[in-house]
């Protein structure tokens, strides 16, 4: 019965009563629970929920010690929840998600390469590349995507509580998610196989060397590789600064950066055995046609993936999505309320000023309300009963 | 009074409790910095996939690709290609016998001719590649079975190949180390092809094919060298080591006549070396340079290819193709 109410207040509650609603909620109702409090007696109930807050203040530091996020005032939990917590779940998803598909896509094009190899497991990949590809090569974009990734700004974030729905219904990473991760993944890595394949099957080079030889094909497979997944993560940011440009455009200078020292002539010469690859790199990419089919490649393997994403933005889009078609109109009805909030004179908001003290087993501040020391005097003769609203 | 101190932007509570934290003088003021990295708002473009910006993109997309496309049809459609299936398993072929009869065993090669009539001639440098289908140059066993060491002229590693290259590292027979040990070139091509033009009056002339300038440079210069000693003779260079298994000649006796083209540095053994992606492949075998004056390099006529059979290849498939009549010089 207590599921069907908005809220249900418990008072007079020891402790361990507070923890055991908390275990109670989460047991039956399975749900992600959250619990705020401020002071010691609040610990056990912080510690049972998933996810515990302290709030540092009058009660002490117990409560702030033992809990998982620890802030000074109770109004700060919406932003926690609204802000960061949406925020949080979207860029996990989307690290996830696109780790999967990175992954995916690269080691299934040796699965294809095996129908062609004699079933040999011979790598499709230049040892080196496999190596640093997790590493250097594709990490530090999706890095940055989880730590800095933004779809709705802060206050448009706080304006539309209906955005936090999809972190609770867990829309954004699911089995049906992964599972387009993979197809998503195994289509590139088609794509990424088998246009090198097309393109090496009956080629001649510029000078009329015949570049079918394995290692300009694991040239350009591991070029395409790394462009599509780079660019993939650029078209998968909403929120495109400065430093992920930066990684995007880093990583890619890294793979060449390395890939050319690899191959070059004197590496070769210190470690004849362990990088065989001389010449590799300086060889294919000559070639302008070899780049052609590298450009072919990413092409293909990107732009169906950004024509589904937009027809489903726009035939079926989420509460994220209208927000972001019209943020600017959303801006700016902001900005307006803001401006009015500001020209009106500065109020004393009521609201703001009760404050979580309610739960107590010292008589606290609460003299200071019942007293009515807290609350503006009106002018009127009801001075004295101001005192007795109640405190919340 | 607690109304005024109560202000809403601090965050460590009002300042009249503050006794209980110790700080009578200054309090640490924990608040984070109001920096734009980590209060979360760099300045950043947020791009949306509106129709608006989807559609133009793609359209503009296929306006710059779609006449590169009709360029690269119309040149790829300029290059003349010839391909001549000498594997002569039919019955009718002039190869079979070749085929039929021939173990890596025989001592005298077999020599197969077959005749093709060029209608339109070949202008400017001609390629000629040799193909095989089904060889499997890319299984991992295969690829692995080289030491680069040793064909880096290394020369601690010509005495003793590393261990990659087993079974073809030591010779059964005089426990010799291989050189150049490995099953890669113990596979190594050697079909020899030659290509005669029939007169229209009836002699036939050998045309010259270019042996040199088929490999990669950095092949040929920095990968593969010959082991450095102070005796110059190659012969002298390579004693202690054996042939492989299956070659007819040692490695220091590929090209006898040219010190640049032999040993490891031979180019039809580096451009063997040079493992294919696929089973089907074509290397490039010969470089038929164009003429100084305006004849074309290969006119229209009636040829003849002379096949050597030196290695029999099961179930493989060998065609010499002659390509590429290069549309831009």
């Amino acid at each position: 019965m207590a599921c069907e109410c908005e809220a249900v207040i418990c008072c007079r509650v020891t402790p361990k009563q507070k923890a055991n609603v908390v275990s109670l909620v989460k047991k039956y109702k399975k749900a992600v629970t959250l619990s705020i409090g401020d002071g010691a007696n609040d610990v056990n109930m912080i510690k049972t929920a998933d996810i515990g807050v302290g709030i540092s203040g009058q009660e002490g530091m117990q409560a702030v010690m033992s809990s998982d996020y620890a802030f000074a005032q109770f109004r700060y939990l919406q932003r926690l929840l609204l802000v960061h917590g949406r925020w949080s779940y979207i860029r996990m998803c989307k690290f996830l998600r696109f780790f999967f598909f990175k992954n995916f896509a690269f080691t299934l094009v040796h699965f294809w390469y095996s129908f062609f190899s004699g079933y040999s497991s011979q790598v499709a990949y230049e040892d080196w590349f496999i190596t640093l590809y997790n590493l250097a090569y594709s990490s530090l974009p999706v890095l940055l995507v989880g730590l800095l990734d933004q779809d709705l700004n802060d206050r448009l974030s706080l304006k539309f509580p209906k955005l936090y729905l999809p972190g609770q219904q867990g829309t954004l990473f699911n089995y049906k998610n992964f599972f387009i991760s993979l197809f998503h993944g195994i289509f590139v890595s088609l794509v990424i196989f088998f246009i090198p394949y097309g393109a090496f099957l009956q080629t001649m080079g510029q000078d009329g060397e015949a570049p079918s030889d394995y290692q300009s094909f694991v040239v350009v497979t591991a070029s395409s590789l790394v462009f599509t997944v780079n660019l993939q993560i650029s078209l998968d940011t909403s929120y495109w600064t400065f430093v992920s440009c930066f990684a995007v455009l880093g990583s890619i200078a890294i793979y060449f950066g390395i890939m050319f020292d690899i191959h070059s002539a004197g590496i070769h010469v210190i470690f004849p055995s362990v990088f065989t690859f001389t010449g590799a790199a300086s060889n294919a990419l000559r070639q302008p046609y070899l780049w052609l089919t590298i450009i072919l490649t990413v092409g293909l393997s990107l732009l169906p993936v950004v024509c589904i994403q937009f027809l489903h933005k726009t035939i079926w889009p989420s509460v994220g999505d209208k927000v972001q078609r019209n943020r600017r109109k959303y801006e700016m009805q902001l900005e307006e309320e803001e401006k009015k909030k500001k020209t009106s004179g500065f109020q004393r908001n009521r609201a703001s000023r009760r404050s979580a003290y309610a739960f107590s087993h010292t008589p606290g501040y609460a003299n200071l309300i019942s007293t009515g020391q807290s609350i503006r005097r009106r002018q009127t003769a009801h001075g004295g009963n101001a005192g007795r609203r109640p405190a919340l | 009074m607690m109304a005024s101190s109560y202000n809403a932007k601090e965050e460590d509570g009002p300042h009249s409790g503050s006794s209980t934290h110790g700080g009578t003088g200054v309090a640490k003021n924990k608040k984070p910095d109001n920096t734009a990295f980590k209060q979360q708002r760099l300045p950043a473009w947020q791009p949306i996939l509106t129709a608006g910006t989807v559609l133009p993109a793609f359209f503009v997309i296929g306006l710059i690709f779609i006449p590169i496309g009709i360029g690269l049809y119309v040149t790829s459609n300029n290059i003349k290609e010839f391909e001549i299936d000498y594997t002569g398993l039919e019955l009718g072929s002039p190869c079979h016998d070749c085929s039929k009869n021939f173990t890596w065993n025989s001592t005298t090669p077999c020599v197969c001719a077959l005749n093709f009539t060029l209608e339109q001639p070949f202008e400017s440098n001609v390629y000629m590649y040799y193909g095989l289908s089904n060889f499997y140059q890319n299984h991992r066993r295969y690829v692995k079975s080289r030491d680069d060491r040793q064909l880096n002229g290394d020369p601690t590693s010509l005495m003793s190949p590393s261990k990659e290259c087993e079974p073809y590292r030591t010779s059964a027979e005089t426990k010799e180390p291989i050189a150049p040990c490995g099953a890669i070139a113990n596979s190594l091509f050697n079909d020899t092809l030659e290509l005669y033009y029939i007169e229209p009056n009836g002699t036939t002339t050998a045309i010259p094919l270019a042996k040199k300038g088929i490999a990669w440079w950095t092949d040929k210069h920095v990968k593969f060298r010959n082991p450095v000693n102070d005796k110059e003779n190659l012969t002298e260079l390579f004693k202690g080591t054996a042939k492989p298994v299956n070659w007819r000649k040692p490695v220091y006796e590929l090209d006898p006549s040219d010190p640049e083209n032999n040993g490891f540095i031979n180019e039809d053994f580096i451009v063997w070396m040079r493992t294919a992606a696929l089973p089907t492949f074509r290397k490039l075998y010969r470089i038929i340079h164009k003429k100084p004056s305006t004849t074309s390099t290969l006119p229209s006529g009636r040829y003849t290819l002379k096949v050597t059979y030196s290695i029999l290849y099961n179930s493989v498939k060998a065609h010499a193709v002659k390509g590429q009549d290069k549309a831009f010089i």
